[in-house]
């Protein structure tokens, strides 16, 4: 039934491979080759080998150490405010009434916009003069002067993750919910029947049968903060403090043009978040096996 | 019946709060959009303009102003690389996953791994030789070579939930086909293409939201104003102080208005896509 026709199948897949051996698999090798070089478009004159030269001069910048404070931070922020969100929704949306269907149609909303956008949407609400929240916490009694949320790193850090679980969450909410709707509606009876409340039915059944589900949303979520970039761009700008990762990468890489230093920064960055991708992928990729007995 | 009621409070308590988070700031954003210039930053707690402004919407309808040459060119740009990226992407996704679904052969896990792989590392790790093989042969600032990255970029995860889908079609038609003596390209032209339709729609949708949505590839790769799609022309704006928050938040809501109605039009099909690309039921 499944064909061994290898002729066929290379054919098929050879556009694909090419463009991809072309310009992702070769450029990645090359960018590890500018990484050994002194290389600053700045100074053509003077390119030359320089072995792991950048890595320690990566390890030995300041700036690096701030960026991955940053970018941990907000990871943290993020991994903790999407995971609970999300599970938050998808029992919204798992519940069936009338107005399920255009809940879950604003549900997706957040998750099909450029995250640039949503960083200048966000940008209204937390404006340090009178934006929304200000405005709502000052309506209320709370504060009398605005707050000035871009004024220190932490807070700058937690908008930021904010605003991208507020991209994330919907993604996460519907693969936990495809999760949730497959359990069969006899094991919520057989619940009720015995007389557990929301809670008890929650942790008895819900939970142990979308662990898997969460343990994936929970690396998605990681692998989303960890590529954070446009939401920054447009909430922050490139401020040298408040600095993630991949902002400190693009700076070196594109600023200041330095494609020898930004290359090592980039396969700094890359051996981090594989330790997650690699787990990631594999525990993917055994899934597909196992589907396909 | 106690139980019952607060159970129902505690739901529709529940979905205030979801729509409050999730449309919230879409709402003000339209809000700060139609608030007089003078108003958009007041000191005040009104949460409404005195008189709904809609001077921002006429300059960027005005064929004559510059704001509308801008954003309008930057819309048509994205538009132009996101139906560049549909034609190639999509057809190609589709051979690399019927390949990989139809087909055994030596190095097909390790190759479908390494595709995957992609998905999760960064722009940086590859645009830097990318942008110097564009630039040594004159293929930077061309909307269709942007196309072209963001294919390589997209083509994983949509090979992937094409994958998948293939996997949920019954394979007892591809017997009975096989059984009547019909060929490889017969089974994929009556057999495979007319079930295919669901997950094809869903591809060209996720393939024209990620496009709509990209920023970094664009702007390493384009640098003319001709070039620039509308993420850049909004991040512009963004930097400039001439541009005032009520153009900046109009110019916004032009921007989500096509893939918040594909969302909401098609979203069957987004969210078979989104379950299918990360687990499956």
């Amino acid at each position: 039934m499944l064909k061994k026709n290898n002729k066929l199948a290379w054919l098929l897949l050879l556009p694909g491979l090419i463009i991809m051996l072309g310009l992702v698999f070769y450029p990645i090798v090359r960018t590890f080759e500018f990484s050994l070089y002194e290389y600053n478009l700045t100074k053509p004159d003077s390119i030359f080998f320089t072995g792991f030269d950048n890595y320690f001069q990566v390890f030995n910048d300041s700036n690096f150490y701030i960026a991955l404070k940053n970018t941990l931070l907000m990871s943290v922020f993020i991994i903790i405010i999407s995971f609970f969100g999300s599970i938050f929704i998808a029992l919204i949306l798992n519940q069936h009434t009338k107005v399920t269907p255009i809940l879950t149609a604003f549900a997706i909303l957040p998750w099909t916009l450029p995250p640039l956008v949503n960083g200048i949407i966000w940008d209204f609400i937390f404006y340090s003069g009178y934006g929304l929240i200000n405005k709502i916490l000052i309506g209320i009694g709370i504060i009398d002067t605005p707050i000035l949320w871009a004024n220190q790193t932490w807070t700058v850090m937690l908008i930021v993750a904010i605003v991208v679980s507020w991209r994330v969450i919907p993604m996460c909410a519907i693969i936990l919910l495809s999760h949730l709707q497959n359990i069969p509606q006899t094991y919520y009876e057989v619940s009720q029947v015995e007389g557990s409340g929301m809670i008890r039915t929650f942790f008895d059944i819900t939970l142990p049968i979308i662990k898997s589900s969460l343990i994936i949303i929970l690396m998605q979520i990681t692998i989303a903060a960890l590529n954070v970039f446009d939401e920054i761009v447009s909430l922050v700008g490139f401020t040298l403090g408040d600095q993630t990762l991949l902002i400190y990468n693009y700076m070196n890489l594109f600023t200041y043009m330095n494609f020898g230093f930004g290359s090592a920064i980039t396969y700094v960055i890359m051996i981090l978040s594989a330790l997650i991708g690699v787990f990631y992928i594999a525990s993917m990729t055994n899934q597909e096996e196992v589907n396909h007995g | 019946m106690g139980k019952f009621k607060t159970k129902r409070v505690i739901y529709v308590l529940a979905v205030i709060v979801f729509v409050f988070f999730t449309l919230g700031p879409i709402v003000w954003a339209f809000i700060i959009s139609v608030t007089p210039e003078s108003e958009q930053l007041a000191s005040t707690t009104n949460l409404l303009p005195s008189y709904l402004y809609f001077g921002n919407y006429q300059e960027l309808f005005d064929q004559t102003s510059s704001a509308h040459k801008t954003v309008f060119q930057g819309i048509l740009n994205s538009l132009k690389a996101a139906g560049l990226t549909i034609l190639i992407g999509v057809p190609l996704s589709f051979i690399t996953a019927y390949a990989f679904y139809r087909f055994r052969f030596t190095g097909r896990r390790f190759l479908i791994s390494s595709l995957m792989v992609t998905m999760i590392i960064p722009v940086f790790a590859t645009i830097v030789p990318i942008y110097a093989i564009f630039a040594n042969n004159g293929l930077l600032d061309d909307l269709k070579w942007v196309a072209v990255i963001y294919v390589t970029a997209f083509l994983p995860l949509n090979t992937w939930i094409m994958i998948n889908y293939f996997q949920s079609l019954p394979k007892e038609l591809f017997e009975a086909a096989q059984v009547e003596g019909a060929n490889e390209g017969r089974i994929f032209i009556d057999i495979v293409l007319p079930l295919a339709w669901p997950i094809i729609l869903t591809s060209t949708l996720l393939m024209f939201l990620s496009s709509w949505s990209q920023y970094q590839i664009p702007l390493i790769l384009t640098s003319s104003q001709n070039t620039k799609v509308v993420t850049l022309v909004l991040a512009d704006f963004m930097g400039r102080d001439s541009i005032n928050y009520g153009m900046i938040a109009a110019s916004g809501i032009i921007t989500i208005l096509p893939p918040s109605i594909i969302a909401i039009i098609f979203r069957k099909y987004l969210i078979s896509g989104l379950s299918q690309g990360s687990t499956k039921g």
